[in-house]
């Protein structure tokens, strides 16, 4: 057995890089006369840079050639039932006459809700000058663009006549064929277009600092080439600096309404209509508030693993993770209050079919699907009342897939329990998804594994020269509190003399 | 950063002095003005009598014959003081947020103004005082309708569990309750921290912080439910809650501005509160505009979408006659165009006379808003309701509420004198 240990141990514990594997420091103890170090274990410029360029630089290892293969076989899947979709029809799907939309909107939804992370890293929280941003919004964003492409992909198969998906742009036609404007649908299509382009820049613009640091460290000319036609001729200049953190700060100020405006707009879908359970007004904030929840809660699950295999756990430190559980439970608690909310008015309005489609929710025929819902997303996510849980990388990996599922099922129960069972009883249906549905879901998934996977492999994992400028602050302070602690010993030992 | 900058206090005028004083001086003219004017033109419009036959009467109306309608349709001295009630109100809760909000956060820059938001805070104890008159039979029967609702009334009827006198007078206990032991535990664990200096008590502030927060969010939602929703019993909206959030701590960070403002000019916090946190105090109030305006437009957006009766009746009443919907176009255009247009420049949030002239836009919104909330349903929409009794009771209460900031902010520093973030703050600067 301890042999078969050692023969795995390269496969186990499967670094990515030359990195030597970093200790667990914990800096998350609070003091309130005090900041603590973002960036653990001696770090300087130069090993910060090192790190993070190896991931890209050395060959890569078993592990990533594992994780990769396993995600692109996964994204196989789409492959295969992409086209018998297109070539069958929705008739492959197990959408029924009450439950038009299935597995494909709430996929959908979920994505789009995964893909609000990012923004809101790279955004609001540097509008809030919350600097251990600076270790996850790479990533974050990263994950946020290759969610959006996930999501973007269900409406145009889920249209049934995917040649037609690009009637959804309003191009003009001799036909004199527009989309109806008055639709959220439609609405969707701007917003979420919208987000990808900003979101894709935004990733873009923050990474070109780092992009010329690969350019500059290139040994062979393909990546000189590539690297130097990415990094766009940056030389690092004073006035480039200017400029570039000017226009970062006009994005993050045009991306900020973005993070609440996407997701908005994807629960008017549900809710400018007069179903039961979809029709309530607290949808907006409580949409945002779900997206933001499962888009750190993704974000955990990649980056717990991913600090481990590629030795960053000086760089994405606990802190970082513990702050990413804090936002975790507190969006976990805004989306319980608007459960609270939603269940609360159903009664409080007294329209009956409003109160039997959220009793019908808990103990209807999807009560399991709700009770999954709950525990998963209210219940699950209170752990982290408790720091020892919220510090420990086991409890918040299993968290974060907990809430991975909780928002999935999410979706699910609002998508279809409301339909399946609404107005007309008479017309009322069991939705069971087909094998197309599952395996469609499950190349997605797959689909965005592997663009991580090539986002690991080819481009910086961390944002370098933000980290570099939080390891400045560091110094400096540091400095100064040495100056402050010194004059204080001074002062007690001149006070002692006097005695 | 400001790296290594220190500011001097030794020569800060910290402390409110004689200030205290004019404050109280200048409050009570406001609440003797007040009182006087709401007496005076009260008796004129017959506020303080002939309300009970008429009440009796319009409900003989509507067992008999007329509608039956969730709301009271019969003007009383009550809307008025209501809508200034709940002005001040939310206002003092949105104080209580900001400083549950610094500490959960452990904020840095926010810590020179805690001091001021921890003795607004403190005003809700005034508040409750101001809400005793609301809640005695006669009034409440003035404003609520499912105090006594129209026998047939089977809306009301499915939730007379939930509105009814006794359990409503409980829940307002539990509401304020809530409010004002927080509101005191933290504003004493900070003055008794400017004499002790102990750190400890920060951690213990920040630890609580979070129960602070969720408990807050539940009451001022069923706050904003009770005392407000339900002056339509048949009406419903889930996002109502978040609205009325929305408004404290919009309205909170404009009295905030104000007040250091105020204190400036008198030459207290002079040095303290630099440009850089009134600049910041002014992106408060943008980034709360735009919260406040896509709540408003989420609620309205839905409800006019599907277009459902008992849903889009609140907003018909509002914009059926031409005050109301002028009224409703002050809000889409006043509470969010104008402020959201005036403080996107940094140059207007640093400089004072700016932010001061946005702060109180800002408050005449919000007062606006509430106006909006209770008003509308008199005489079921059909008649603008204003008097000058409701500019009268505006004056008095906000009289009473300056008194009740000037004790709450004597006696002590205005600054958290000993807070261990007190040096990043003074240094802080916006990057």
């Amino acid at each position: 057995m301890k042999r078969l240990l050692e023969a795995l141990k390269p496969i186990l514990r499967p670094e990515l890089t030359g990195n030597a594997e970093s200790p667990e420091v914990d800096n998350t103890a609070y003091s309130p006369d005090s900041r603590v170090d973002l960036i653990t274990g001696g770090n300087d410029n130069t090993t910060i840079t090192d790190k993070v360029c190896s991931i890209v630089e050395d060959k890569p290892t078993i592990g990533w050639w594992g994780f990769f293969l396993l995600a692109f076989s996964v994204l196989g899947l789409l492959g295969i039932f992409v086209p018998f979709l297109i070539f069958w029809g929705v008739g492959t799907w197990g959408v029924n006459n009450p439950v038009g939309w299935g597995y494909a909107i709430v996929n959908f939804v979920f994505w789009v809700g995964i893909g609000h992370a990012g923004t809101l890293i790279s955004a609001i929280l540097f509008l809030f000058r919350q600097k251990w941003r600076t270790s996850i919004n790479r990533a974050a964003e990263a994950m946020t663009i290759f969610a959006v492409i996930c999501a973007g992909m269900f409406p145009g198969i889920h249209v049934g006549r995917a040649w037609f998906a690009y009637w959804m742009f309003p191009l003009p036609n001799q036909m004199e064929l527009w989309p109806n404007f008055r639709s959220p649908l439609l609405w969707d299509v701007f917003a979420v277009g919208t987000y990808f382009t900003v979101s894709l820049l935004f990733w873009y613009m923050g990474m070109i600092p780092d992009l010329a640091t690969l350019r500059d460290r290139a040994k062979n000319s393909v990546r000189k080439i590539a690297y130097g036609a990415l990094s766009l001729g940056w030389t690092g200049s004073n006035r480039q600096w200017h400029v570039y953190e000017r226009s970062y700060l006009l994005l993050a100020a045009l991306a900020t309404p973005l993070v609440l405006s996407v997701h908005s707009v994807v629960s008017f879908d549900f809710a400018v209509s007069q179903v039961p359970g979809w029709h309530t007004t607290i949808f907006p904030p409580y949409f945002v508030a779900g997206a933001i929840f499962s888009g750190f809660a993704m974000v955990l699950t990649l980056l717990v693993p991913a600090r481990q295999l590629f030795g960053l756990k000086d760089v994405i430190t606990l802190k970082h993770l513990e702050n990413m559980n804090k936002i975790i439970m507190l969006t976990g608690m805004l989306v319980g209050y608007a459960y609270s909310q939603e269940f609360f008015m159903a009664w409080y309005g007294g329209v009956k079919v409003e109160k039997f489609a959220f009793i019908n929710r808990a103990f209807g025929q999807y009560a399991w699907a709700y009770w999954i819902m709950v525990s998963c997303n209210v219940l699950a996510p209170q752990i982290f009342w408790f720091k020892k849980m919220r510090t420990n990388i086991w409890v918040m990996f299993v968290v974060s897939i907990f809430v991975n599922i909780g928002m999935w099922f999410e979706r699910f129960v609002i998508t279809v329990t409301s339909l399946a069972n609404d107005y007309t009883s008479s017309a009322w249906d069991y939705y069971t998804p087909k094998l197309a549905d599952v395996m469609i879901m499950l190349g997605a998934f797959g689909l965005f594994f592997t663009l991580f996977a090539l986002f690991c492999r080819f481009l910086p994992f961390i944002a370098m020269s933000e980290v570099r400028g939080v390891l400045a602050d560091q110094a400096h302070s540091r400095e100064a509190a040495l100056a402050r602690h010194s004059s204080e010993a001074d002062s007690a030992s001149g006070s002692q003399g006097e005695n | 950063m400001r790296h290594g900058v220190t500011v001097d206090l030794s020569t800060e005028n910290r402390t409110l002095g004689s200030l205290s004083g004019k404050m109280i001086a200048l409050g009570t003219t406001l609440a003797v003005l007040g009182l006087i004017g709401t007496l005076a033109l009260g008796n004129l419009e017959g506020a303080f009598g002939g309300h009970e036959v008429e009440s009796s009467a319009a409900a003989h109306d509507a067992g008999s014959h007329g509608p039956i309608h969730g709301f009271v349709t019969e003007w009383s001295i009550w809307h008025p003081y209501l809508v200034s009630a709940c002005f001040f109100l939310t206002m003092t809760l949105g104080g209580l947020f900001f400083v549950l909000v610094h500490h959960i956060t452990n904020a840095g820059w926010s810590t020179v103004v805690r001091r001021l938001a921890e003795g607004v805070s403190r005003n809700v104890v005034l508040m409750a005082l101001i809400f005793i008159p609301l809640v005695f039979p006669d009034s409440m029967e003035a404003l609520y309708k499912w105090v006594h609702p129209d026998p047939g009334d089977e809306i009301i009827a499915v939730k007379s569990s939930y509105l009814n006198y006794n359990w409503f007078l409980i829940r307002l206990a539990i509401y304020f309750t809530i409010w004002i032991t927080f509101a005191w535990s933290y504003h004493r664990s900070s003055v008794a921290q400017d004499r002790d200096g102990d750190v400890q008590r920060s951690s213990r502030m920040s630890r609580m912080s979070p129960v602070g927060v969720a408990l807050f969010a539940m009451s001022v939602t069923f706050a904003g439910y009770d005392l407000l929703m339900s002056l339509d019993a048949h009406w419903f909206s889930t996002i109502f809650g978040v609205y009325i959030f929305a408004g404290c701590v919009l309205s909170f960070h404009a009295l905030l501005a104000l007040i250091v403002v105020f204190l400036q000019a008198n030459g207290r916090l002079t040095r303290a509160v630099s440009d850089e946190h009134m600049q910041d105090i002014g992106k408060m109030m943008f980034a709360f505009t735009v919260f406040w305006a896509y709540i408003a437009f989420s609620q309205y957006m839905l409800y006019w979408y599907a277009n459902i009766p008992e849903e889009t009746i609140w907003f018909v009443r509002r914009q059926s006659t031409w005050m109301w919907s002028f009224w409703s176009w002050v809000m889409v255009v006043g509470h969010f165009f104008v402020p959201f247009l005036f403080l996107v420049s940094k140059h207007i949030k640093r400089k004072r006379a700016t932010i001061a002239l946005g702060a109180l836009w800002v408050l005449a919104m919000h007062w606006a808003d509430m106006y909006y909330l209770v008003m509308p349903q008199i005489s079921n929409g059909t008649e603008f309701p204003f008097t000058m009794i409701d500019i009268t009771i505006l004056v008095g209460m906000a009289g009473i509420f300056i008194i009740g900031l000037a004790l709450s902010l004597r006696g002590h520093s205005l600054i958290a004198e000993k807070d261990p973030r007190m040096s990043e703050s003074l240094a802080f600067e916006n990057a």
